[in-house]
């Protein structure tokens, strides 16, 4: 309906602008009238009820005041007279005057009253009932004190005559206003709209192209000077429109560059997306296949971007790491170290220095070094943060081992260093020793024992004895001495190094030994063997801190079956056991394990250089035997070495004493050259050897010794030359002379124990040799044995 | 008349009952100074209807007093003398004149009333006198009484003149007036001190 109502308005809405002007004129024009015609009379009533209602309550007022005492008093005259002179009122239709109990006392026009029904007065508000008749009713009252009513009609019939008479008048000034408003619209309209219709035939036209056209200007009012506005902006409009076109066309031409510009544009544009995709995918493999671990997180914490490598570290599928937060995806212990870490470089918004940090990831020690790099946009804000883990376990570890065989090859070039001084000073102890020992051999012999100086010498030779024993014992140590296997009793052995025990040892360590008596024999060389039994003593002394014992057990010991778990590395036979027991602190199995591997100690740094036992383990197996270990921590240790036992036909047979004279070692004249470059010692030489029978003949260099060599034309028995020469080596000088003379007999000692007494040449050669420092005895059986010697 | 020679007892009575009476006419004082009486009775008598027809063309105000009771003789004086001050009385158009009566030298105050064609009364402070006795013949005779003594008012007396509070006020005896045949007009009577039931 309402719809409805809407499209019938849209056709029947006139579309001419007179037409609307003339509606909308003539609909003012009729608003207006209809207002006067309504208004006017309703407010000319509403006033006149008012001084109609004014009057009518006077009147009440008055007659209400003059009755009350006269009803009070009963003063009818009073009454009367009240009603008398009221009835001269014109407008009052009656009165009705009333006691308390509502009876009536007195009246006037009672039955045209009872006829209105007077009593019938709901209020002062809505007094009128289409009667022409104002109804009111007043009490009346006298000292507070209520004693009648009166009730009073109003005529106002003249009144309404008057309303009526007035709204005739306005409706007719209303019709008269409504009818030249409407003519006066029409004119107006056909006025106002003329000249616009011209306009707007002009501007149909303009808009047909005609752009020529201007529009009439009849007036010189608002139209007219639209007129002129509009002619003008046609004008204006014209020459837009020409240089429009001139625009347009050079539009066009611009248009046709500007798309073959972007259709360049575009086509480097896919270019360089197709680079920039390839790039991506090219980083992106790159991202995937670096095994570093690779993680972006946006600055919420959320991981967005990783790498496969970061998936193994954690162990998690991709999906279940892709925009979590490290709290979610790692440890808590691993998320807290690298959210403290993440906030440090987004404070400082720089790229963090590589961080080294370890891990327990699966249970297993991780160790990871770190670069983590904040990324900001245009504006500087942050993006997000990249991290670049290292796995560096394996390069930890390998450092760590790389460190510790740095510590074992300074530890090993530490006992090269002492090894090399050691055995430069043995040459010179040993130079020495020889001359004082011989020398005081010398003196025994030409002395008696009562003499006073015998004690002395032979105490010279005994201490020289001992330095010399000490000597030897610093060259086993630091394993510069050369083996020479023979029969050996550890029996003896171990007699013999026991005062060296309580020198290494201390006192606080009580010392024990448990010797089999009948304890066979074994083959090998007695200055390694001797190093064994320091070194195994030594480790007993470092795990005996506080004291404790130490015994030393020998024993005979029969292997009969191969393949026992506790000696996989027997051969079965018969062999000897020594056990070195210790009372120290023990070792649990892990060290037990690794107590033979070079260089591996338990002892703090400096106190002990790892390769006691190693040597140990190193010099039994160049014994054909084996050493195991058994210990409890807090009890002690005991090693055991197992030595194969020699058969030799000398077995269980007393070694023979050395005790051939020293007229058979005696010389007969023989010549001797003597090279030997330490003076004290050459001089020695030759005393001892000119007093057991030999001719001497001294040099004290190579040169000297080729000189009186070729002067004597090479008649010498024998040669005792010094290995170490200076300026030639006494190798080079027998190799010489050998050359001249080949069945010269030659004899080569050294005090060196070390490469440079050249020990595998000597033994390729054959030639005999005489180790510094040797006594009286030893020299002369020597040379008697090497001129013997075929 | 009442006195008299021949019976000493009952002379000796009347002496008690004067004496007796004496003591009780003191205490009527007239509080409202008489000049303003005379201009409030004016006043009151014109709400009357029944003023013209009974005047007879002349309204006759007989004054009763005592002239050997000095406070009633010194009224009536008073009177008399703000009479002299004003202009001739009329009552409208009705002419209005004084007449003094002593009671103390007439023996028949009537007579003497009706002679000088009284048909008012006013009563000044009277002494061993039953004022009763005056109303009653008030009322008989149709004469209006006034006063300025309260009590008369509730005794029997039409109106009176007389103080309420600081104020003078009019006291009007309702049922006394209207047997005395005065009319008067409601809305005198809405203004005054109306007495329906009087105590005397």
């Amino acid at each position: 309906m309402h719809s409805a109502f809407l499209s019938l308005l849209k056709i029947a809405w006139p579309r001419k602008i007179k037409v609307k002007m003339a509606l909308a004129i003539s609909l003012s024009v009729t608003l207006n009238a209809l207002f006067i015609y309504l208004y006017f009379p309703h407010q000319l009533k509403k006033q006149a009820v008012q001084i109609i209602k004014a009057k009518a309550n006077s009147v009440a007022e008055m007659i209400a005041f003059s009755v009350s005492p006269a009803v009070f008093f009963a003063d009818s005259a009073t009454v009367e007279e009240t009603l008398n002179g009221a009835a001269q009122n014109q407008d009052i239709v009656y009165i009705v005057i009333t006691n308390g109990r509502g009876r009536i006392i007195s009246s006037l026009n009672l039955r045209e009253a009872e006829k209105l029904r007077y009593r019938e007065i709901q209020n002062d508000e809505n007094p009128f009932r289409g009667d022409d008749v104002y109804r009111l009713v007043r009490p009346l009252t006298l000292r507070n004190q209520t004693i009648g009513q009166v009730f009073i009609g109003f005529s106002i019939r003249d009144l309404n005559q008057k309303i009526f008479q007035s709204r005739k008048t306005v409706a007719l000034v209303s019709i008269l206003i409504f009818l030249t408003g409407i003519v006066f619209a029409m004119v107006m309209s056909v006025l106002i709209t003329g000249p616009l219709i011209h306009i707007s035939r002009a501007a149909n036209a303009i808009a047909e192209g005609e752009l020529n056209r201007r529009a009439a200007v009849q007036s010189d009012d608002e139209v007219g000077h639209l007129a002129k506005s509009f002619n003008i902006m046609v004008g204006r409009l014209q020459s837009a429109y020409e240089e429009l076109e001139s625009l347009n066309r050079n539009l066009e031409k611009r248009v046709h560059e500007r798309t073959e510009e972007l259709e360049t544009e575009i086509a480097e544009r896919r270019k360089t997306e197709s680079v920039l995709h390839e790039t991506y995918s090219q980083l992106h493999t790159l991202i995937q296949a670096i095994p570093d671990v690779i993680q972006f997180k946006d600055p919420h914490g959320k991981i967005q971007i990783f790498n496969r490598a970061f998936a193994r570290f954690v162990g998690k599928k991709p999906s279940d790491i892709l925009g979590k937060t490290d709290a979610e995806v790692f440890p808590k212990e691993v998320a807290e170290y690298w959210k403290t870490t993440d906030l440090e470089v987004i404070a400082k918004r720089k790229m963090s220095r590589p961080d080294e940090h370890a891990f327990v990831l699966n249970e297993k020690a991780m160790h990871f070094e770190t670069i983590k790099a904040p990324l900001f946009d245009e504006s500087g804000k942050i993006l997000g943060l990249v991290a670049v883990s290292r796995d560096i376990t394996e390069q930890k570890e390998a450092d760590e081992e790389r460190r510790h065989i740095e510590s074992q090859l300074l530890q090993a070039q530490k006992m090269e260093a002492v090894g090399i001084l050691a055995g430069g000073i043995a040459h010179d102890f040993n130079n020495l020793l020889t001359a004082i020992i011989g020398g005081a051999e010398m003196g025994l012999r030409n002395i008696r024992e009562g003499d006073p100086l015998y004690n002395d010498l032979f105490e010279i030779q005994r201490a020289g004895e001992r330095a010399a024993d000490l000597t030897r014992q610093l060259l086993y140590f630091s394993r510069k001495q050369h083996m020479q296997f023979k029969k050996i009793h550890l029996n003896e052995l171990i007699e013999s190094l026991f005062k060296m025990f309580h020198r290494l040892i201390g006192e606080d360590i009580t010392i024990y030994t448990e010797l089999s008596p009948d304890l066979r024999a074994v083959k090998g060389d007695i200055g390694t063997l001797e190093q064994v039994i320091m070194n195994l003593a030594v480790n007993a002394r470092d795990a005996m801190p506080n004291g404790g014992s130490l015994t030393l057990k020998t024993e005979n010991f029969e292997f009969k079956e191969a393949g026992d778990p506790l000696f996989q590395e027997a051969k079965p036979g018969e062999y000897v056991r020594l056990s070195v027991t210790d009372t120290g602190t023990g070792m649990d199995r892990e060290t037990q394990e690794h107590i033979f591997e070079p260089f591996f100690t338990t002892k703090s740094v400096g106190k002990g250089t790892g390769l006691g036992l190693s040597v140990v383990y190193g010099i039994i197996k160049q014994h054909g035997g084996w050493v195991n270990v058994y210990s409890e921590s807090g009890i002690g240790s005991t090693f055991r070495i197992y030595l194969p036992a020699t058969f030799d036909k000398n077995e269980n047979k007393p070694v023979p004493q050395d005790d051939a004279s020293l007229l058979d070692i005696k010389g007969c004249g023989e010549r001797i050259l003597i090279i030997e470059d330490e003076r004290r010692l050459s001089q020695f030489l030759r005393r001892a050897l000119e007093e057991n029978g030999y001719t001497v003949f001294l040099a004290n260099q190579a040169d000297e010794a080729q000189e009186l060599f070729d002067r004597e034309e090479g008649r010498f028995d024998l040669v005792l030359s010094d290995v170490v020469l200076p300026g030639k080596s006494g190798l080079e000088l027998m190799e010489a002379f050998l050359s001249r003379r080949p069945d010269l007999k030659v004899l080569l000692s050294s005090g060196y124990t070390d490469h440079k007494n050249q020990w595998p040449v000597i033994q390729e050669k054959g030639y005999r040799f005489l180790q510094k420092p040797y006594n009286l005895r030893e020299l002369l059986k020597t040379i008697r044995s090497t001129m013997q010697k075929e | 008349m009442f006195l008299t020679r021949k019976k000493p007892f009952k002379n000796i009575a009347i002496v008690s009952l004067f004496v007796l009476c004496l003591g009780a006419a003191a205490a009527q004082e007239i509080t409202v100074p008489v000049e303003l009486q005379i201009t409030l009775f004016k006043k009151v008598m014109t709400f009357d209807r029944n003023l013209e027809k009974r005047s007879g063309g002349e309204l006759v105000v007989g004054v009763l007093f005592q002239s050997r009771f000095r406070r009633s003789l010194s009224v009536k004086n008073e009177f008399f003398g703000c009479l002299e001050k004003m202009p001739r009385d009329t009552l409208g158009q009705l002419p209005v004149k004084f007449e003094a009566i002593d009671l103390s030298k007439t023996a028949d105050w009537q007579a003497e009333a009706s002679a000088r064609h009284v048909n008012v009364l006013y009563l000044a402070p009277l002494r061993a006198i039953d004022v009763k006795e005056i109303f009653h013949v008030s009322q008989s005779r149709q004469w209006v009484t006034w006063t300025g003594v309260i009590e008369y008012v509730d005794a029997g007396c039409s109106f009176g003149i007389v103080l309420k509070g600081d104020r003078p006020s009019i006291k009007i005896n309702l049922p006394a007036s209207r047997s005395e045949g005065t009319d008067f007009s409601s809305q005198l009577l809405k203004l005054v001190q109306v007495v329906s039931n009087p105590k005397g």
